[in-house]
């Protein structure tokens, strides 16, 4: 028990997380006090010697007692207060370092939510399937051209046959790069060294014909799969397996040398794909060794089905190997201490294990090591669902402190149960805060506001109410000892002594009191700072995947080829292509085809198709920037406006991609495929999970979040009285002068409220730049 | 001699310490009916009904500075019985009743004898004040306790009279 950090304690002065400071004056406190024991019996003493007057000796003496039990309940305010001090420190810290903890492992989540989608999505492409039916189809012809071989006695010709019958027996083996190829030029030269019938002959041509085809429909099946790489950057590899298990097709062309031909057929995700149901099902194979990658994988996979019908049969498996390892460390670097270098912190973990309790990915392998059981205390380890739990623990010989969370999940993905840990020395928590003149902000304020909780102002008033305790009593003691003329003349030193002590106590727990009001700002400034971060980096993260959706989509066949043969029944496909994209993708509002003139020719939302044929856009930016598109690769984005496609909305946010002829990665553009993300409702709900939050996990009233374009106009709000839309916020230059990545905390005043306030500038993520945002997360201080 | 100390709205003011019996936090007061608002009302003190005199009332004219919150503390005056010798012998005299003295907070005991005093500035018509006592950069407006009590008293006679 005495590692919970969430029951009540208390802080003995020998703790060894109180700062050596504290201590000394912790003792010098206390030593002060006990001072005034023998003076108060001193004044019992003296009142004998200067008044033989019973009742004046009893006044006296009475005095001393109260001076004796005040001074012994200001030793108990005195450790109280200790106690609140370190004890304000460790549940800031810990309500920080918790939400920093919950935050990876839900961004995490976040993150492979939307890999579920891709997977079942991208299956469905029919460049794979065709393939998968074709090589089928061209497999089952080899047994037929097995048997007239073994009827023409090809075997007497010298040299190939074996090698070409035992290519065909064991078809698979064609699949490995360059040996179709190699086969089609043997098979040539045996054909023309047998004699068969002319029939025969016509097979064997067909056969012969029908290898080149497979040859270039798995090339065009590994096409699309870089092509679907090259628009989502966070997958090393990409697979395309036969129903046997044997890999037709992958996206990294380092590896295809390796993989094509490889069987998965032991492997589960490869299992597990096959059978799923339909195409609404996927599976996730958690972190493990795959034949396919050199490293430990995690793989998402469905089945590839007949026709591309998500209710079609099982012909396939595909498999996508996510890139764990980079986008792990990308999350658990985040909001790690860093030294001047710029290096996390020594003593300063993160980490993320999977449900066995094993390590999947940390900051320092060298301690932490992948595969290995954390080293951490069993109820960290041993959680439910959405639970969090903090500890103290020795790591390295360090006092430490563990904060762990493990994941609910996000919307409808349940997760894979990783947990997500933060490791810090202990010191860290209980270490010196810097003094905060900077803010504008007087400690005095500061303990009368809304920052400050109940309890440690209440110890502020009882302090205060003590100050003037004293001062009443040694002014009362005055005040009697006149009355005793020259005889009280003894007595003076006595209140002068107790009026010192008293004034130095109360004054240094007024200094602590401070000095707590001060930590407390700065931990609720890092905690704005926090949530602004991670408001930014949501947003940064969602339009990534928007980036990624609009390069894919834009080299959809469907849509070049309805812009090369423009007819209505290849625009009304184009639009039925959409609407089912859509369908899958629900944070759009419209997906628009446009031709090379800014003319709207499909749309997915096919109600509103009449009214935007009428639309032209050539002269709006979204369209403009897709059209000079030189690369499939590239994307474009249009700043948060509003725009003629959507009349009814105050902004839109569209992305757009240049349509190529044939799908080409480069080259000119026919068209423009623009899509209309669903941004109010996106960005609110981040930032609505962004709002600062009381110990009890209540929404702080009067706090805001919100983001601004790099003109601090207001994009988006969670307070649309106070910071509507449009607004152009009048922010303190230290926001204005933040850099890409960056994030700033202070104090700011607007419509007659002051506000601290924590700031964080994009600096995107991956490919996706950003467009110069902010996030801002405001509190009320009164 | 000593005197004590403390502040009306944001001026000092002293009287000799022999004046005062205790000084404490304020405490219930009740209201009673009358016209002179200078008295804030009556209190019980160790069973003894007292008079509370509001000094803000006393001293300034304008109403808006008597924020009941800002006035914290109570000065306690002393009687004729408990006057020591030397107060006395000082010519000083007290009421037979004690009175409460209602202040905004107290600042501290200061000895006279080390302090320089000056009369009451021309241009202050203070009824109340005897002089102006100069202690480090404080300037503190000595207060005429026989001359506040005797004002009041006479008042409160008067109304008397013409009821």
């Amino acid at each position: 028990m005495a590692a919970d950090m969430g029951t009540t304690k208390s802080f003995s002065i020998f703790d060894p997380s109180i700062r050596f400071e504290h201590r000394e004056f912790y003792e010098k406190i206390v030593s002060e006090l006990n001072g005034i024991f023998p003076v108060c019996n001193q004044g019992e003493s003296t009142a004998v010697e200067i008044s033989a007057n019973a009742t004046e000796q009893e006044q006296i003496t009475e005095l001393m007692k109260r001076v004796e039990n005040f001074s012994g309940e200001l030793l108990d305010v005195t450790k109280k207060l200790f106690d609140q001090y370190y004890v304000a420190k460790e549940e800031l810290h810990e309500s920080i370092l918790n939400t920093t903890a919950y935050n990876k492992i839900n961004t995490l989540d976040r993150n492979l939510l939307e890999r579920t989608c891709d997977v079942r999505w991208w299956a469905l492409e029919t460049a794979f399937s065709n393939c998968i039916q074709f090589y089928e189809d061209t497999k089952d012809m080899a047994s037929d051209i097995l048997k007239l071989l073994d009827k023409s006695q090809a075997k007497d010709i010298p040299g190939g046959p074996e090698e070409i019958t035992g290519k065909l027996e064991n078809f698979s083996v064609l699949l490995k790069e360059g040996m179709l190829s190699e086969f089609i030029e043997d098979f040539k030269e045996v054909c023309g060294q047998i004699h068969i019938s002319s029939a025969d002959t016509k097979v064997f041509n067909k056969f012969q014909e029908r290898l080149g085809e497979l040859a270039s429909k798995i090339e065009f099946a590994c096409f699309r799969l870089e092509d679907i790489n090259n628009s989502y950057t966070l997958y090393r590899d990409l697979v395309i397996a036969d129903s046997e298990g044997f890999i037709i097709a992958n996206s990294n062309s380092d590896r295809r040398s390796a993989v094509l031909g490889m069987s998965v057929k032991e492997e589960d995700w490869f299992i597990k794909a096959l059978a799923t149901k339909n195409g609404t099902e996927y599976f996730a194979q958690d972190i493990n060794n795959s034949k396919v990658e050199d490293q430990l994988s995690l793989v998402y996979s469905t089945a590839v089905r007949e026709n591309s019908d998500e209710n079609g049969n099982v012909t396939g498996a595909m498999g996508v190997f996510f890139d764990f390892q980079g986008e792990a460390k990308i999350i658990l670097e985040e909001y790690m201490p860093l030294d001047e270098d710029g290096i996390i912190m020594d003593g300063c973990y993160s980490m993320f294990t999977n449900s066995k309790g094993r390590i999947i990915a940390s900051t320092d392998e060298n301690i932490l090591g992948v595969g290995e059981n954390a080293h951490i205390p069993r109820k960290n380890r041993m959680l439910n669902d959405g639970e969090r739990k903090n500890s103290y623990l020795v790591f390295e010989g360090v006092d430490s402190a563990v904060f762990s969370s493990r994941t609910d999940g996000y919307l409808d993905y349940r997760g894979l149960g990783w947990s997500s840990h933060v490791i810090v020395p202990k010191s860290r928590i209980f270490e010196n805060d810097a003094d905060q003149d900077t803010y504008n902000i007087s400690a005095e304020e500061l303990l009368n506001s809304k920052i400050i909780p109940d309890i440690n102002k209440q110890t502020y008033r009882k302090v205060q109410d003590d100050k003037e305790s004293i001062q009443l009593i040694s002014l009362n003691g005055i005040v009697f000892a006149s009355k005793l003329g020259k005889r009280g003349g003894a007595l003076g030193p006595i209140f002068n002594q107790i009026t010192k002590s008293g004034d130095y106590v109360t004054s240094r727990m007024e200094d602590l009191l401070k000095e707590m009001a001060n930590g407390e700002l700065r931990l609720n400034l890092k905690a704005l700072e926090n949530f602004s971060k991670q408001a930014i980096d949501l947003i940064d993260r969602n339009l990534f995947e928007r980036s990624a959706d609009i390069r894919w989509w834009a080299t959809d066949e469907y849509f070049w080829k309805a812009l090369l043969n423009p007819s209505e029944e290849n625009f009304l496909k184009a639009g039925n292509r959409l609407k089912v994209i859509n369908g899958s993708y629900t944070m759009y509002r419209n997906l628009v085809l446009s031709d090379a003139n800014g003319d709207i020719k499909a749309c997915s939302r096919t109600e509103l198709k009449n009214e935007l044929s009428k639309i032209n856009v050539s002269d709006q930016i979204w369209f403009q920037m897709g059209m000079r598109t030189a690369f499939s690769s590239e994307y474009a984005v249009q700043d948060v406006a509003s725009s003629s496609l959507e009349k009814n909305k105050e902004r839109s946010l569209i992305y757009s991609g240049g349509v190529r002829k044939d799908g080409e990665r480069e080259g000119d553009t026919i068209g423009v495929l623009g899509i209309l993300f669903d941004w109010d409702t996106e960005a609110k709900k981040i930032l609505e999970t962004c709002l600062p939050t009381d110990r009890q996990g209540v929404i702080i009233e009067g706090s805001a979040a919100v983001y601004t374009n790099n003109e601090f106009e207001v994009i988006e709000t969670t307070d649309a009285e106070r910071f509507p839309v449009g607004m152009k916020l009048n922010f303190p230059d230290q926001i204005s002068e933040l850099k890409a990545g960056e994030t700033v905390s202070g104090v700011w005043e607007y419509k007659e409220k002051r506000y601290i306030f924590g700031s964080s500038r994009t600096k995107g993520y991956r490919e996706y730049e950003g467009l110069g945002w902010f996030a801002h997360v405001l509190r009320p201080i009164f | 001699m000593e005197y004590a100390t403390f502040y009306v709205a944001e001026d000092l003011f002293g009287i000799p310490i022999y004046l005062v019996q205790e000084i404490a936090r304020k405490t219930m007061v009740y209201p009673i009916p009358g016209h002179d608002v200078r008295i804030e009302g009556l209190m019980n003190l160790r069973g003894r009904t007292t008079a509370v005199i509001n000094l803000k009332r006393c001293l300034f004219k304008a109403d808006e500075k008597s924020d009941p919150d800002l006035m914290r503390k109570m000065i306690i005056l002393e009687t004729q019985d408990g006057l020591p010798q030397e107060a006395l012998e000082m010519g000083m005299s007290a009421g037979d009743e004690p009175v409460v003295l209602l202040v905004d907070d107290v600042f501290k005991i200061i000895d006279g004898e080390r302090e320089s005093f000056y009369p009451p500035p021309a241009n202050v018509n203070e009824t109340y004040i005897e002089g102006v006592m100069k202690s480090d950069d404080n300037l503190i407006s000595l207060l005429s306790i026989p001359k506040l009590i005797t004002d009041l008293v006479t008042n409160m006679e008067d109304e008397n009279h013409g009821s």
